[in-house]
């Protein structure tokens, strides 16, 4: 994603390469802002100071973490810690994780979510499990990277990414058969 | 196997990670388990769907939209590096270049250790360890970096006082920034708890080479974080009280950490108290501004008194410098309302009256008795109380 010369000229003080590092990085750190809070005008606030931390951390930046994992580290802390509302997630806890469906394969009528449907299901996410979701759909993230980003344990990462899909999975579906759409 | 452990190689194949073997004991499940196979396909329905969200992009380009920002904190960082004194966040060119060489020694060491096993590894640590050290004290002997050094570590606390002005969580991620900042020896160990005697190092290698400025006037600005007792806020203070403290106080090692018990009560009482280091070091920094011998009494006589405490209606906060002499600066712009003209011993109990009109300390005046003082901020005046 970024070059390693880069981010060495950058950490020696070329301000230059800073800059140029910053552009290049600024969409994914967008990214994954928006899908986080779920909303542009917040997304654009912790994404600049995302940047504006990046710019003045990149001398702790070190080679042993990769680069992209230290960027959406600092990404995430802003939005969750930051941006944190107070809105009403639903513990995923409480859900019964197990088959909550019992309803027979031919009633079923499949088609495509659409982004909307998903974007408003992955915002009742816990933040965590939003974070995860992100990582892995949005920044094409492993399950190594998405622990080191959020550090947390790899089963961990694991846990929430299954149970968050479980749950997006409840919503959307209880949306498409109730034809609450939109 | 079972449909709740089916569940898992469901959710594993979506990301890929199924082996041949466990891909087949999946697609032999749900061929002949019905339920299994619904809600199979509607993950998978729901992971492409995931996969084809919008890659969206800003209206309009961040990094321009910082860019004078940026300046800015450029700006500071390299007005920081002239006069040592006041550290603003930044990204100097030296911070970075120090963390670099440091980094390096590092790798250059880290082969040997890898050969030698375990207890030569330690040892090499423990040789890093000195000689990092060693390398420090050096260093900052024979240039301006020692300006550099405290820059590095302050920026990172004070970036995170400017740039997220109100969460006590994000100090978990500053806490590793700060341990990767302040010195390569903290990495071996990567817990939290090193974040203390990384950020004390830093404030007494301040004070042991920085120039003493006789008067004090590098007094700490205050920001609104006493007032809100959160602990960012007791962040937001922290480097301040370090710098102006290294500025103020010629004083030793011993103060910062030895008088440091004393006034961590009291600033509990200020602020609110937060279990950081950060805040840890605050305490430090402030208990040796009113110097040793003073802070001990303050400490130990009555600890409820604040070292520096802010007046109830969070305008001024009281300080003893270097041991003899009262001030008293307004907490929004740190301006100078009032310094005590004659030089006295054994200040103490500095304490504020409820309308904050008047401050009273107690001192031992020319004659030898003690007497207490009562000083008005908004008119700049002191008079003597009474001699009992």
């Amino acid at each position: 994603m970024v070059e390693p010369g880069l981010i060495k000229a950058a950490q020696a003080g070329d301000g230059e390469a800073l800059i140029t590092l910053l552009r290049q990085i600024e969409n994914h750190v967008y990214r994954t802002a928006y899908y986080i809070v779920n909303n542009e005008q917040d997304a654009m606030d912790a994404a600049q100071e995302a940047l504006i931390r990046i710019y003045t951390k990149i001398g702790t930046y070190e080679e042993k973490a990769q680069f992209k994992t230290w960027v959406q580290r600092i990404v995430t802390n802003i939005c969750i810690d930051k941006f944190r509302r107070s809105k009403p997630t639903v513990s995923i806890d409480e859900h019964d994780l197990v088959f909550q469906d019992q309803h027979s394969v031919e009633e079923e009528v499949m088609s495509a979510y659409t982004s909307q449907d998903i974007r408003k299901a992955i915002d009742k996410l816990p933040e965590h499990h939003r974070a995860v979701v992100v990582l892995r759909y949005l920044q094409d993230f492993s399950y190594n990277e998405i622990a080191d980003s959020l550090d947390l344990p790899l089963n961990t990462v694991k846990s929430y990414l299954f149970r968050a899909r479980q749950q997006l999975q409840t919503y959307l579906h209880d949306y498409q058969r109730g034809g609450v759409r939109g | 196997m079972n449909c709740q452990e089916v569940m898992d190689y469901m959710q594993r194949q979506l990301d890929g990670d199924l082996d041949e073997r466990e891909t087949e004991i999946l697609m032999n499940h749900t061929r002949h388990c019905s339920d299994c196979a619904a809600m199979f396909e509607r993950l998978k329905l729901l992971s492409s769907g995931l996969e084809s969200l919008p890659r969206v992009a800003p209206s309009y380009s961040l990094v321009d939209a910082i860019l004078p920002k940026l300046a800015e904190i450029q700006a500071a960082a390299e007005a920081a590096v002239e006069p040592p004194r006041i550290v603003i966040a930044g990204e100097g060119t030296n911070p970075p270049r120090r963390v670099q060489k440091q980094a390096g020694n590092w790798r250059r060491w880290l082969p040997l250790s890898a050969i030698g096993g375990t207890v030569a590894a330690g040892v090499i640590i423990g040789m890093f360890f000195l000689s990092n050290n060693g390398m420090h004290s050096l260093r900052d002997s024979n240039d301006s970096g020692l300006a550099a050094d405290t820059g590095s570590a302050n920026a990172s606390v004070m970036d995170e006082a400017r740039t997220n002005s109100g969460d006590a969580a994000d100090s978990s991620s500053d806490a590793s920034a700060a341990k990767e900042n302040g010195s390569p020896a903290a990495h071996d160990k990567g817990t939290s708890n090193d974040k203390v005697p990384v950020q004390q190092n830093m404030v007494l290698k301040s004070e042991e080479g920085r120039a003493v400025d006789p008067n004090g006037e590098a007094m700490p600005p205050i920001t609104s974080g006493g007032q809100d007792g959160d602990a960012a806020g007791d962040q937001a203070n922290s480097p301040n009280y370090a710098t102006s403290d290294s500025g103020g106080s010629a004083g030793g090692n011993a103060p910062a950490s030895g008088s440091s018990e004393g006034s961590d009560s009291a600033d509990g009482g200020q602020t609110g108290g937060a279990g950081n280091a950060a805040a840890d070091s605050a305490d430090a920094g402030q208990a040796s501004v009113p110097g040793p011998g003073n802070e001990q009494k303050v400490g130990s006589l009555a600890p409820q008194v604040m070292a520096s405490p802010i007046s109830p209606d969070k305008q001024y906060q009281a300080f003893i410098v270097d041991g003899d002499t009262v001030s008293v600066y307004t907490v929004s712009d740190s301006e100078l309302k009032y310094q005590s003209a004659t030089k006295r011993t054994g200040i103490a109990d500095l304490k504020w009256s409820d309308d904050s009109k008047q401050l009273t300390y107690t001192a031992v005046d020319a004659d030898g008795t003690k007497k207490s003082f009562v000083v008005d901020p908004i008119a700049g005046t002191e008079q003597v109380q009474s001699s009992n």
